[in-house]
């Protein structure tokens, strides 16, 4: 487990894996918008979710056309079991450190 | 939701440049967030979204692989190998194809460079554009008389008060020459006859880009007596010293002192000065600004932003009406101003007297810039017509490639190419030849090419263009005729001897031809022209004739005058020399003295007549034929009130003969009447270029002689000159001896002639040469295509003569309809050229005859060399093999 992730890819793997067969460069990019309320290009996404699968961390497949995409298909990203456990070991390590944390009372 | 769609040529844009397996993820997903935001942030917004998204794909990593190892970039290898083996493989064509081309364009680039520099002169003023020099037309009876390149002395200041477009004027008088010197502290005297010395107004060099080194840029002129110097000049006069403070005398008298000194001027400026005096030095300078009547100074405006020359020309026209209008009236004259622009006085002052400097010459970069296109496109023509005629040869290759699969377009990118590399290699090889060349040139003609000039962004860009260019014009026939062909056709060996596009080619060579007899017949005519002008009778005898600069120098006029009569005893005792004459002027040197005068035809209004001052020795000695009357004499104590001119001064009088005006006055009734004595013969004083001017010879007026001279009657100039320079120093310690022999001096006028005469013979040559190249090629060419005919024919018992003549029949076809064609057209090309001389030589029927005659036996050498090879061969040879 000695993947080492970036901010943006962290998030963009968190998206990936929060939304299962929905999760493709326009997908993340709006729903990076709505979590984040932060924009970022398409061509940003794109950068990242290629970085992503290079890397073991999502796989992909050519999901369905739709008239909007004016007939072009979808790339869908899943995220692999390795994904997952990156970002579950990701998470215990942070949650150790929180667990770590003193209890301060600001409002004393 | 209605259905917007993207911009249709950002979409177009991204599926050109996007991988075909990554266009449905990218496009499909831009398009879709572009359907999305529409609603979102409305259809224009959502455009330009699109359109900076497709901008942001637009990265190597959306490419692919697609260009990486595309097939076009290895049959682009393909084309340049094949290219090169052919090239290895048809040593002769290629060589003489490229060194065609090398020729071609190192002439055009020798040309451009000259040009380019003849064009630049004086554009590096501060803001150049609007700096104009003020000239005038003078008229006189509504006719236009002189157009004079300096005007009043009046004119500069008051153009600055009156007009508001003039930010800044200055003047320039031409008259700081003579001699000056600079005492040694050891007392030796260092003296220089200058004439590149003039004076000028105290904002000199803020008006003009010449870059002061040393001295107050404010303060160099402000004051009388100041001075500024060149550096070389003070190098000449104060060695490596410091020359600020120094003090430099101006004809003996005049101390001036060094206020500054500049840089050596450019080259390329039409101005030369060496050294430059305040002109508030100059005897009442406080009265110039009233002064209407002196126009000797060379007056430079700046000009506010935004106003166009036209706007200033209008101003100028009119405004000497508003300051001279009585005298306008009184003598029925009128002088119009008008402007050039700095840039423009190099070429465009053609026909403008008294100008400065070596003007003039843009009919002949006119000439160069025709003949260099010329030589360029003889070169190309050879090109496409080896090219064509190497065809013949590659249509198999053409056919194996098309039945493989080469498309039309495939293939013509191929022999586009093919022309790319030989213009390419042509343009560096040409670069680095005129590199090369460019000292020696520089020191045979006289002229500068810079080098930085040469390597220099017009340059650069012009040889760019020219590849372009090149590739396009010369690859682009062969191209089409090579893709032409059949397959079928070819690969079957249908295609023979390939006379079915000779059509095209003889015109090609008949055009080069045209071009090439046209030139040659232009370089006789040039030669003839510049003979013909130097061995005109100029009606007066300059051989074996020494001049040498009056002294200038001395304490007064009476010590100048007492001075010249031991000289000139001294010198009248020497054998070698015989006779020796005192005058203002002399042949081959500009004359600026000019005045109006009156007779009794014209007692009211003024006519221009050029003055010269001579004593009694002058028409002797020169040999100016004397009409009528007589000349000067010294025993005749009325002849200082007594004038005699020539016979264009007569008929410019009024006067109808020579005889009738005998015993006339000029001026009558005026303080400076004077009586007509004598009438001689007109000579010219300057080239033969110009007309005859009328001439009143005054008798040692003011008694000041700006020449000396002298026939020497023995063969030993080297002794005559050291015996007259030994009496000079004697007399003159404090005057420099500088002389020339006037012959010598008159011929120096045609050096510009001479100069282009060299230019346009070589490369007239040298488009002959090219021209001739293609020819040859082409002839080794049809001759090796009929190798085995003429086997054939030699074996049934053809002679060789016969077999040369068979060759050679064609050729002698296309050389004969390209001297049709060229004798009128070089006919009239020629009486257009003539015309700029007043004294042209007749085109005569030699000059054809001799350009036929030329061309003619050029052609047939250059066919015959390689067809007498072909017909001398032993047929066995051109039969066997296969």
């Amino acid at each position: 487990m000695n993947q080492n992730l970036g901010n943006l890819e962290e998030t963009v793997l968190l998206i990936v894996a929060v939304m299962p067969d929905e999760a493709y460069g326009y997908t993340v990019s709006e729903a990076y918008k709505q979590y984040m309320n932060n924009r970022i290009s398409i061509s940003a996404v794109h950068t990242v979710l290629k970085r992503l699968e290079k890397k073991g961390l999502i796989e992909s497949k050519m999901g369905g056309a739709t008239a909007e995409r004016g007939g072009r298909r979808k790339r869908i990203f899943e995220v692999t079991k390795v994904g997952l456990s990156t970002l579950e070991y990701i998470q215990s390590n942070r949650m150790k450190l929180w667990d770590m944390m003193p209890k301060l009372n600001f409002s004393a | 939701m209605k259905r917007n769609e993207p911009p249709y040529w950002v979409n177009r844009f991204l599926q050109w440049y996007c991988a075909n397996s990554l266009l449905d993820e990218i496009q499909g997903d831009l398009l879709e967030a572009f359907y999305y935001r529409q609603s979102e942030v409305g259809v224009t917004k959502a455009k330009w979204w699109f359109a900076w998204d497709v901008v942001r794909f637009f990265r190597p990593s959306s490419f692919g692989k697609r260009s990486y190892n595309s097939n076009q970039i290895a049959m682009l290898k393909n084309y340049m190998l094949v290219s090169l083996r052919n090239f290895r493989k048809q040593k002769g064509y290629s060589f003489i194809n490229l060194s065609g081309l090398i020729v071609g364009i190192t002439a055009c680039l020798l040309i451009s460079v000259h040009v380019l520099e003849e064009v630049t002169y004086d554009n590096f003023h501060p803001k150049a554009a609007d700096t104009y020099r003020v000239v005038m037309d003078m008229y006189g009876q509504g006719e236009l008389k002189t157009k004079s390149a300096p005007v009043y002395a009046a004119v500069s200041p008051n153009l600055l008060t009156d007009l508001p477009e003039v930010e800044m004027s200055t003047r320039i008088l031409p008259f700081g020459g003579g001699v000056y010197s600079v005492r040694e502290e050891d007392g030796t005297l260092i003296r220089y006859n200058e004439d590149k010395a003039v004076l000028a107004d105290e904002n000199f060099f803020d008006m003009f880009g010449f870059k002061l080194i040393d001295g107050d840029r404010q303060n160099v002129l402000s004051q009388s007596s100041q001075i500024v110097v060149s550096e070389s000049t003070a190098k000449r006069y104060f060695g490596n010293a410091n020359p600020i403070g120094q003090s430099i005398f101006w004809r003996g008298t005049t101390e001036l002192k060094v206020s500054g000194v500049f840089e050596d001027f450019p080259e390329n400026s039409h101005m030369q000065f060496e050294l430059i005096t305040s002109l508030s030095t100059w005897d009442g300078y406080e009265d110039f600004i009233g002064n209407w009547g002196w126009y000797d100074f060379y007056t430079f405006v700046k000009v506010a932003d935004g106003v166009s020359q036209d706007g200033l020309d209008a101003k100028l026209a009119t405004y000497l009406d508003g300051k001279k209008a009585d005298f306008f009236e009184q003598r029925g004259v009128r002088e119009e101003m008008w402007s050039q622009q700095i840039g423009d006085i190099h070429l465009g002052s053609v026909g403008l007297s008294w100008d400065m400097g070596q003007n003039g010459g843009g009919q002949q970069i006119y000439f160069l810039v025709v003949i260099a296109g010329l030589i360029l496109i003889i070169a190309w023509v050879n090109y496409i017509n080896l090219a064509t005629a190497r065809a013949i040869k590659r249509a198999k290759e053409v056919g194996v490639r098309k039945v493989i699969g080469a498309g039309e377009s495939n293939l013509l990118i191929q022999f586009l190419v093919e022309s790319f590399l030989y213009n390419l290699f042509a343009v560096l090889a040409s670069l680095f030849l005129v590199w090369l060349l460019r000292p020696v040139i520089n020191s045979a003609m006289d002229i500068s090419l810079e080098q930085s000039l040469l390597f220099g962004p017009m340059i650069l860009g012009g040889l760019l263009a020219l590849i372009l260019v090149g590739t396009i014009c010369s690859g682009l026939y062969p191209a089409l005729v090579l893709t032409s062909f059949n397959p079928v056709t070819v690969l079957k060996g249908g295609l023979g001897s390939g006379k079915k596009k000779f059509g095209f080619r003889q015109i090609l060579v008949v055009f080069q031809f045209t071009a090439s007899i046209t030139l040659i017949l232009g370089t006789f005519l040039v030669i003839k022209q510049l003979n013909y002008m130097r061995s005109y009778d100029l009606g007066i005898d300059i051989d074996q004739t020494l001049v040498l600069q009056a002294p200038s120098s001395g304490t007064s006029n009476d010590d100048l005058q007492n001075r010249v009569q031991v000289f000139r005893n001294e010198l009248e005792q020497m054998p070698e020399l015989d006779g020796f004459t005192m005058s203002s002027s002399v042949p081959g040197i500009e004359n600026f003295a000019i005045s109006g005068f009156n007779s009794k035809y014209y007692p009211e209004e003024f006519r221009d007549c050029y003055r010269v001052g001579i004593d009694d020795e002058f028409v002797k000695l020169f040999e100016v034929e004397l009409i009528a009357g007589r000349s000067f004499s010294k025993d005749m104590l009325t002849d200082t009130a007594a004038v005699v001119l020539n016979a264009i001064a007569v008929k410019h009088l009024g006067f109808a003969s020579p005889e009738e005006a005998l015993g006339e006055k000029i001026n009558p009734n005026r303080p400076n009447e004077a009586t007509i004595v004598g009438v001689v013969g007109n000579y010219h004083q300057a080239t033969v270029k110009d007309d005859l001017d009328p001439v009143i010879f005054f008798y040692n007026r003011r008694r000041q002689a700006a020449y000396y001279a002298a026939k020497i009657s023995s063969s030993d100039y080297a002794g005559v000159l050291s015996k007259v320079e030994s009496a000079w120093d004697e007399i003159y310690p404090d005057n420099p001896f500088d002389f020339f022999f006037l012959d010598e001096q008159f011929d120096r006028q045609y050096k510009a002639d001479q100069q282009f005469n060299t230019v346009f013979i070589g490369f007239a040559g040298l488009a002959i040469f090219v021209a001739c190249l293609g020819l040859f090629g082409l002839v080794s060419f049809t001759t090796e295509q009929a190798k085995k005919e003429i086997g054939i024919r030699k074996v049934l018992g053809a002679s060789a003569k016969k077999l040369v003549l068979l060759l050679a029949k064609d050729y002698a076809k296309l050389i004969l309809a390209s001297i049709i064609l060229a004798f009128p057209l070089g006919y009239y090309l020629m009486q257009e050229w003539l015309k700029s001389f007043a004294y042209q030589t007749n085109i005569g029927v030699e000059i054809f005859v001799l350009g036929g005659l030329v061309i003619s036996i050029v052609a047939f050498v250059t066919v015959s060399f390689k067809s007498f090879n072909a017909a001398n061969g032993n047929p066995v040879n051109a039969l066997r093999d296969e």
